[in-house]
């Protein structure tokens, strides 16, 4: 490489930061275009629709003579069964991740680390079908109902974000000096006070973190609790009755949507977009955010 | 002394739950685990039933809308499109990692691209199933074809290349570029001579974890990819991936054996990725960080 002059290669050297600096802008222009594309085609449609009638009517009937595009089932729907599998998941996954970080031998930490690994690499579709197979009839058996419904939805993903949240908070929880732990039980704690009063609240910020990246996951999620969650476009009555989330609304009507329906369900996603980028802001806020005292991690 | 004892009771009352959640939890997961390869293995999960995987099911080609004959196309189809956009996303990728490692300077533009990577990693699939739909499929006039699924997964797994592949060129000792340097190398020739060689395991790793990601893709597909399982043999035909034949199969009516069999296959597959991925990670890439 050396005989070559040293114009060529400053010319070589130039070319290639120009190319590598076009790739890393990349991500950027895809995200603009994601946006600018999403938000041309949702926002078309309150020309014809009105927001409020948008966000706060249950009525949604797209295909009828006098269609209408009212998208409020499917937003409480998605907050339902959000919320209710983040309920399922926390206990669990907090009691593994502080297992893991603070009680448990090396090599059984491996295992189970190897477990949750495996579990998070399954695709979403392999969760529906388990779903399908095992707790639709389950929930049948148990709850009444056909067995489709949000609360089945939401099982299945409290154990498809199970893993996010423990990995996350797994390494908050480790990241604890063990000379906290030590203070707090040379000061007569339990180990129940020790994890509870100083382990917890000093890696708040990384399960809140773990926590806002499994909302995330969530509510976007679509293939696994379509196959599960019933898909029916009216306001769910309990848990057991059918549901259609915001992503399963997208998917299922997409098939055969023209025109206004199009646009209704690019507004639908619009939506999706910017909850997402909300939790994303709270996520960024939170790693920001300077602690009270120095001892606030 | 009350107090004590208590506090005691507490104590083994707190470490009594979080043990039993402990337990439930390693028991779902290992029991979501071998129902999937039981029922995968065998017909109707039961083994007296005789085998629900065999020869003929993974070397033929699907007839009746997956109601009869096996896989072999939508597999070809599916590596196909992973590795076509692990192509794509790898070399965009690749050379933005490069960039954000060692030409960025720290300033507002910089924390912009990375700001925007972070975006993209969050947004969920079925908003680029959206985009994709729009732009490649309607706007490019691809129709639903494997280049259109190729370009939108690539956009989607992006993020993550880019993340694995900084990590893994920011885990190469910087004494290694720093001696290129000195040796009078521009610094395009120091990154691509020597840090690259360094940092390729933990590369290819990354690479490997995001094509696993690729894989299991559904949302993202519905709408882009088509839905033929005949041998995609153009960059324009329609092709349907595994993830995608499982999900199509239950909603034409395909029996839950095929579809545990077809979800067998394509969990093997995204294993055998994450495993190779560890492995490279564990015997090659020290200090990287995942």
């Amino acid at each position: 490489m050396f005989n070559k002059s040293i114009k060529v290669r400053k010319y070589r050297e130039k070319c290639g930061v120009s190319v590598i600096f076009m790739s890393s802008l990349f991500s950027c222009i895809a995200v603009a275009l994601i946006t600018i594309f999403l938000f041309k085609e949702g926002l078309v449609l309150f020309k014809e629709v009105s927001v409020k009638e948008f966000l706060t009517s249950t009525e949604w009937f797209p295909s009828s003579d006098n269609p209408k595009y009212g998208i409020l089932s499917f937003i409480y729907a998605t907050f339902v069964v959000t919320g209710l599998s983040l309920l399922f998941a926390l206990p669990f996954a907090l009691s593994l991740a502080i297992f893991l970080a603070k009680m448990c031998p090396e090599r059984l930490r491996g295992i189970i680390k190897g477990c949750t690994e495996v579990l998070q690499g399954i695709p979403s579709v392999i969760f529906g079908l388990v779903g399908i197979a095992v707790v639709v009839p389950a929930v049948r058996a148990l709850f009444g109902g056909n067995g489709y419904s949000l609360l089945s939805a939401s099982i299945v993903l409290s154990i498809m974000i199970f893993p996010t949240i423990v990995n996350v908070s797994e390494v908050s929880i480790r990241a604890v000096s063990q000379s906290l732990c030590d203070a707090s039980t040379a000061l007569g704690a339990t180990k129940a006070q020790t994890i509870l009063r100083v382990v917890l609240p000093s890696s708040f910020k990384g399960i809140a973190v773990g926590i806002i990246l499994a909302l995330g996951r969530a509510v976007g999620e679509t293939t696994a609790v379509i196959l599960v969650g019933g898909n029916a476009p009216i306001l769910p009555k309990s848990l057991v009755s059918m549901g259609r989330t915001l992503t399963m609304n997208i998917v299922t009507d997409m098939s055969y949507a023209e025109g206004t329906h199009m646009q209704a369900l690019f507004a639908s996603g619009v939506l999706l977009f910017i909850i997402i980028l909300a939790l994303n802001m709270v996520a960024i806020y939170i790693t920001h955010r300077k602690g009270s005292n120095k001892y606030d991690r | 002394m009350t107090d004590k004892k208590h506090g005691k009771l507490f104590n083994n009352l707190f470490l009594f739950v979080v043990y039993g959640f402990v337990a439930i939890t390693i028991v779902v997961i290992l029991s979501v685990i071998i129902y999937l390869t039981v029922r995968g293995l065998f017909k109707g999960g039961n083994p007296s039933n005789g085998l629900n995987i065999n020869f003929e099911y993974l070397f033929t080609t699907t007839s009746d809308g997956g109601k009869t004959g096996g896989i072999i196309a939508i597999i070809w189809n599916t590596v196909l499109l992973v590795l076509l956009s692990g192509v794509i996303a790898g070399s965009i990728g690749i050379s933005s990692a490069i960039y954000l490692c060692f030409y960025a300077k720290v300033n507002k533009f910089t924390s912009f691209i990375r700001s925007s990577i972070e975006v993209l990693a969050g947004i969920p699939s079925v908003i680029f199933g959206l985009f994709g739909l729009l732009v490649f499929v309607g706007l490019f006039k691809f129709g639903y074809s494997l280049i259109s699924g190729v370009l939108t997964l690539s956009i989607m797994i992006l993020p993550t290349v880019i993340t694995t592949s900084e990590n893994a060129l920011s885990s190469v000792d910087k004494s290694l570029y720093e001696a290129g340097i000195g040796l009078g190398s521009t610094k395009m020739e120091a990154i691509m001579k020597v840090v690259i060689k360094e940092a390729k395991h933990g590369i290819v790793s990354g690479m490997i974890l995001s094509i696993g990601r690729a894989l299991g893709e559904t949302a993202a597909l519905v709408y882009t990819v088509g839905s033929s399982y005949k041998f995609a043999n153009s960059l324009l035909s329609s092709a349907r991936p595994l993830a995608m034949h499982i999900y199509l199969g239950i909603n034409e009516g395909q029996s839950l054996d095929k579809a545990f069999a077809a979800a067998f296959v394509l969990l093997i597959l995204c294993m055998m990725m994450i495993f190779i991925s560890e492995l490279l990670v564990k015997h090659f890439g020290k200090g990287i960080k995942r």
